[in-house]
This record gives structure tokens, C-alpha cells and sequence, in this order.
């Protein structure tokens, strides 16, 4: 059974220039303990998206399902008690500016029925958790922007929630600082068994923790699965770009127009990519044996996603134009997608 | 000291027993019409805040109907007020005269100007915090109270130091159309008996007052601002 459902979810703004369509009849469904990614370029839906799950926005029309429990069906009330149990971390943290790191934390707990001892071991060991013990008393203006952020990840813990929605949360911060906040998210799901959906425009974010993506343009969900399968073989325009845009691979063609670059007679220039998750064969030095070529290696990008390598290589083969054909079609019987990015074999 | 005291300011030595009452009274105007302004001012502030455009009930009538009636009694000049609602005074306060008959248009002249500065504290809250309190599952009430006045209280120290320090200014002139106060003390003696001492004590007198309340704020103010 699926954590979260989205059915036919739509939403329109009324804007002074008329209305606009920000979410075009989205549909995902969200599995239990997942890590779940929403890419896309900005103003392709994606916050809107996630602000639905919660009904921070209300969908003009569609449905929102947690466990099976039709939010866009609540009186208010019920929705109000629902979202105790959905977290919410944000790009800009939205800390409480006049409370203590303490009281922001104990703030979900102000209504519980702890007691202010229970209360007060759960906002220590939620302090624990994120690794700012000894910050209790300190306002945030006195933090950096990743201990904010473990602050707001601390505070939407505070009430046991089964879902966390992360919107931009790393976006404000370095690189360095965001894979701390990625770790720890990672740690909260894992240890905890939170479902995070994860909003995002940094494809390394999904990289990085998801388990599944859904790529989003234009209010649309063009493409969702398994990280490792929407990146080794993005589908839609969109997908390829922002693949591209991470994998330095695309660098390639840069090289390959400029002026200083020339192309021997009889050279092929050959990118070939992992499509499969088997990386043991030795495949260059294979090529090169059978079929008496010379393989030079001029770019290379290998990434893991999910424990398993995504990119490929870009080498300039060299023999027999008839011999490269076969050394082709073997690559392509081993599974790796080969394509060939400059031809010198016409000329 | 006495002796100083006697040279310096005989007209108010010699009649200290009014100027203490007089004192007293500016106090008790200020006081009541105050704390009556600092209520109806965060009633109105809020409701403005909450019910403008993406308000948390947005609700464009009620925040039109506000919007005017606060511009509108914010644009009538104070000595109007103090004469046009004698009547309501009368049959609010049962007078129109005195320290009682001036409170009722001590408020109406200073609740309008209080609500702005309420609305002006209360919109500098963050609205990513209405929105993390909303995905909390706060309801509204709790939002007014534990996000939007918890948040700024700071500001809201600093709009009350400004609408009361104006206010002390109106209880004066109220003074000059007989509701007590240090203003008539100043009027009545210093300007109509010609004893320019009285109107330099009760100059001094104010500035004191005045002092005290910025100190007080600024401090109240200090102390939440994190």
C-alpha cells in the first residue's frame, strides 16, 4: 500500500494576467519508507506539488490520499490533526526568530500529552539527533544556515510524523553543508523508517539520497521510476538535459567544436554509457584485443546512483572501418549504449 | 531646594496640590484611553493582517470596511474629535467634560493610528512561518497568538512607545477644551494668568514622562529582539 497517492491532482492560480495552469493532472504514488525526488527547473510545479501533499495548497481538482485517508475530503479539523503527522522543512528554515533552538524544537510538543519531563527528553534527544546539543539556549539568528537546518529538521520531527517533506532545504546552502543535511536526512529515514519527498533543482540531491524521481515540467510529471533507470536512460527532453547538465560528459562536445580539434582519417570518436549495472568486464582492453584497435581514452565521468555507476566514456578508436563496426555491435551486445559522436571513417 | 524651588517656579510652588492632580490626571487619561487604544489596536491590527490578500482568512470586506473607517478617523483633525463626539461621550462616560469626557475621543483619535502601527509590527513577520505553523497543523487563533504577536512583540513595544508618546501630546490638548490634565494646568495658569513658570514645568514635566516611556520601550524591545 502506498504512503502518499496523488490522483489527478490539478491546480490553477488566478493571476492578474489570467489564470495559470501550475499543475497539469499529476498522478504518483509515494511508497512507505522511501526516499522520494521531485526535480525539476524552477517554476515547473514542484513546490506547489509537494505543498499539495499537505494541502498547504489546496488542488482545484484531485485527490490527496495518505495511508488510504482522503485529505481533500477533511473538515478542517482533521486536516489540522493529519498534518501533525506530515513534517515540513523549507529552503529558508522559517525558524521561530523570538524562540530559543529549545523552545522551536518544543513547539510541535506545546499540545501533547507528554509530560514536561517526556517533553524535555524528546527535545533533547531530537538535539542529539541533528548533533546540536549544546545549542539548546541560542536563537537562530545566532546559527549558521545548516544548523538552522538541523534546527527545523529537529522541530518537524518533534511530533513523530511518517512524512517529511523537504522543499529546497538544501538549496541555501554550500556544498559541503548540504551533503551533512543529505546524510542526515538519509539517517532520519533509515533509523527512523520516514517517508521524505524530497523537492529539489540539484540533480546531486537525487543522486545522492533517493531512492525513486519523478521529473516535473511545466505542472507535468514527464518522467518517474528508479533513479538509477530515469538516469541511465532519460526518456524525455528534459530528463536528458538535466542528466547532461551533471554528468561532466557533455563536455565533450565543447571539445569537439573548437577550433583546436581535428579528427584523424579513419578515427571514430565513440561515447559509449552504462545501461546496466555490471561494470566487471573489461571491455576496452577486449576491443582492443579482438579486433586490433587502438582505444584512446579522452573523457571520462562515472557516477554512482543507488550503489551503482552511471556515466560512461569517451574514446577515440582508431583501426579498420570494418573492425570498428564489429567492435561496435559487440559493445552493444554487452549493454552499453554506444554512440558515435564523430565520424572521420567518410572522409 | 525648596527655596530654589520658590524662586524659580513660585506660580507652581504655590499651588502644588492642582499640579499633582494635574499630573495624576494626565496619567489616568493616558492610562485608560491607552490601554483601551493598545486593545482595539491589536484587535483591528490583526484583523487587517489576517484578512488582507493571502491573509490566513483572507476576507476582502471586512478588511475594506477597517481600512476606511481607520483613514477615515485618522484624517479628522484631534480638536474635532474632541468637540463632535461629545455627545457619544455623554452617553458613554455620562459627561462631556473633564478627565472622564475626554477619553471617549482620546481613544477614537488615538485606536486608528495604534491599529497601523499594530498592522506594521504584525506584517513583519516572516510569511514562511504562517506557513511552517499552517504545516504544524496550527489552527488560525493559535497562529495569531503563538506566531504572529509571539513574533513581534519587539515591534509592537515599539509602535505602543510611539502611539502613547503621541497620545501624552492629544491628553494636552485635550487640556485646553477643560479635560484637566497637565495641558489645562498649562493653559489655565501659564497662558490665561500670564505665568510662564507653570508652562516651563509642565514642558519639563512632559519631557520627562515622554523619556521614560522611549526608555521603557526601547528596552521592552532590546530585550525580543533575538
Amino acid at each position: 500500500m502506498a504512503e502518499i497517492i496523488i490522483e489527478n491532482v490539478s491546480k490553477t492560480f488566478a493571476t492578474a494576467d489570467g489564470t495559470v495552469e501550475a499543475l497539469k493532472n499529476v498522478n504518483l504514488s509515494i511508497e512507505k519508507g522511501d526516499i522520494f525526488g521531485i526535480i525539476g527547473m524552477s517554476g515547473a510545479g514542484k513546490s506547489t506539488l509537494v505543498r499539495c501533499i499537505n494541502l498547504l495548497e489546496r488542488p482545484s481538482s484531485g485527490k490527496v490520499k495518505i495511508k488510504d485517508r482522503e485529505l481533500t475530503a477533511m473538515s478542517s479539523k482533521e486536516l489540522r490533526n493529519s498534518r501533525k503527522k506530515i513534517g515540513m522543512i523549507f529552503q529558508q528554515f522559517n525558524l521561530f526568530s523570538a524562540r530559543t533552538v529549545y523552545e522551536n524544537i518544543a513547539f510541535p510538543l506545546r499540545k501533547s500529552k507528554l509530560t514536561k519531563a517526556q517533553k524535555k527528553e524528546k527535545v533533547e534527544s531530537l538535539l542529539k539527533l541533528v548533533e546540536l546539543e549544546n545549542k539548546a539556549d541560542v536563537y537562530p539568528s545566532q546559527l549558521s544556515g545548516g544548523q538552522k537546518q538541523r534546527v527545523a529538521i529537529a522541530r518537524a520531527l518533534a511530533s513523530d510524523p511518517e512524512i517529511l517533506l523537504s522543499d529546497e532545504s538544501t538549496s541555501a546552502l554550500d556544498p559541503k553543508t548540504t551533503k551533512a543535511i543529505l546524510n542526515l536526512l538519509k539517517k532520519i529515514n533509515k533509523e527512523l523508517g520516514i517517508t521524505i519527498v524530497v523537492i529539489t533543482h540539484e540533480m546531486q540531491v537525487i543522486k545522492d539520497i533517493c531512492d525513486r524521481v519523478a521529473v516535473m515540467k511545466d505542472g507535468e510529471v514527464v518522467e518517474s521510476g528508479k533513479v538509477f533507470d530515469i538516469f541511465a536512460n532519460p526518456k524525455h527532453e528534459v530528463t536528458k538535459e538535466i542528466v547532461n547538465n551533471t554528468t561532466n560528459l557533455s563536455n565533450i562536445y565543447e571539445l569537439i567544436h573548437s577550433d583546436n580539434f581535428q579528427l584523424k582519417p579513419g578515427q571514430v570518436i565513440v561515447k559509449s554509457s552504462y545501461v546496466e549495472r555490471d561494470v566487471s568486464e573489461a571491455l576496452v582492453s577486449q576491443i582492443s584485443r579482438m579486433y586490433g584497435l587502438d582505444v584512446n581514452i579522452i573523457f571520462g565521468n562515472i557516477e554512482m546512483i543507488g550503489g551503482n555507476p552511471i556515466g560512461g566514456l569517451v574514446s577515440i578508436i582508431q583501426g579498420e572501418p570494418e573492425q570498428i563496426e564489429q567492435a561496435l555491435s559487440y559493445l552493444r551486445e554487452k549493454k552499453v549504449g554506444v554512440e558515435v559522436i564523430l565520424d572521420g571513417r567518410a572522409s | 531646594m525648596e527655596e530654589l524651588l520658590n524662586r524659580w517656579i513660585p506660580n507652581v510652588m504655590c499651588r502644588t496640590d492642582i499640579f499633582w492632580k494635574s499630573v495624576r490626571e494626565t496619567f489616568v487619561m493616558v492610562g485608560w484611553a491607552g490601554s483601551i487604544s493598545f486593545l482595539i489596536g491589536i484587535l483591528l491590527g490583526v484583523t487587517l493582517i489576517i484578512t488582507k490578500k493571502d491573509g490566513i482568512c483572507e476576507n476582502r470586506l471586512i478588511y475594506q470596511v477597517i481600512d476606511k473607517i481607520i483613514n477615515f478617523f485618522r484624517s479628522v483633525p484631534f480638536i474635532i474629535l474632541l468637540v463632535g463626539l461629545v455627545p457619544l461621550s455623554r452617553l458613554v462616560m455620562g459627561t462631556g467634560i473633564g478627565v472622564k469626557g475626554a477619553i471617549v475621543p482620546l481613544i477614537f483619535g488615538c485606536a486608528p493610528f495604534f491599529s497601523r502601527q499594530m498592522e506594521s509590527a504584525l506584517s513583519d513577520v516572516n510569511p514562511g512561518l504562517i506557513e511552517a505553523a499552517q504545516s504544524m497543523g496550527l489552527s488560525n487563533v493559535e497562529i495569531i497568538w503563538s506566531v504572529y504577536i509571539r513574533e513581534s512583540i519587539a515591534g509592537i513595544a515599539r509602535g505602543t512607545t510611539i502611539t502613547i508618546i503621541s497620545l501624552i501630546g492629544l491628553t494636552a490638548m485635550a487640556g485646553a477644551v477643560g479635560a484637566g490634565g497637565l495641558g489645562n494646568f498649562a493653559i489655565m495658569y501659564g497662558h490665561d494668568r500670564n505665568m510662564p513658570d507653570v508652562t516651563y514645568t509642565t514642558v519639563v514635566v512632559l519631557v520627562i514622562i515622554v523619556t521614560i516611556v522611549q526608555i521603557l520601550g526601547n528596552t521592552i524591545a532590546k530585550k525580543n529582539t533575538h
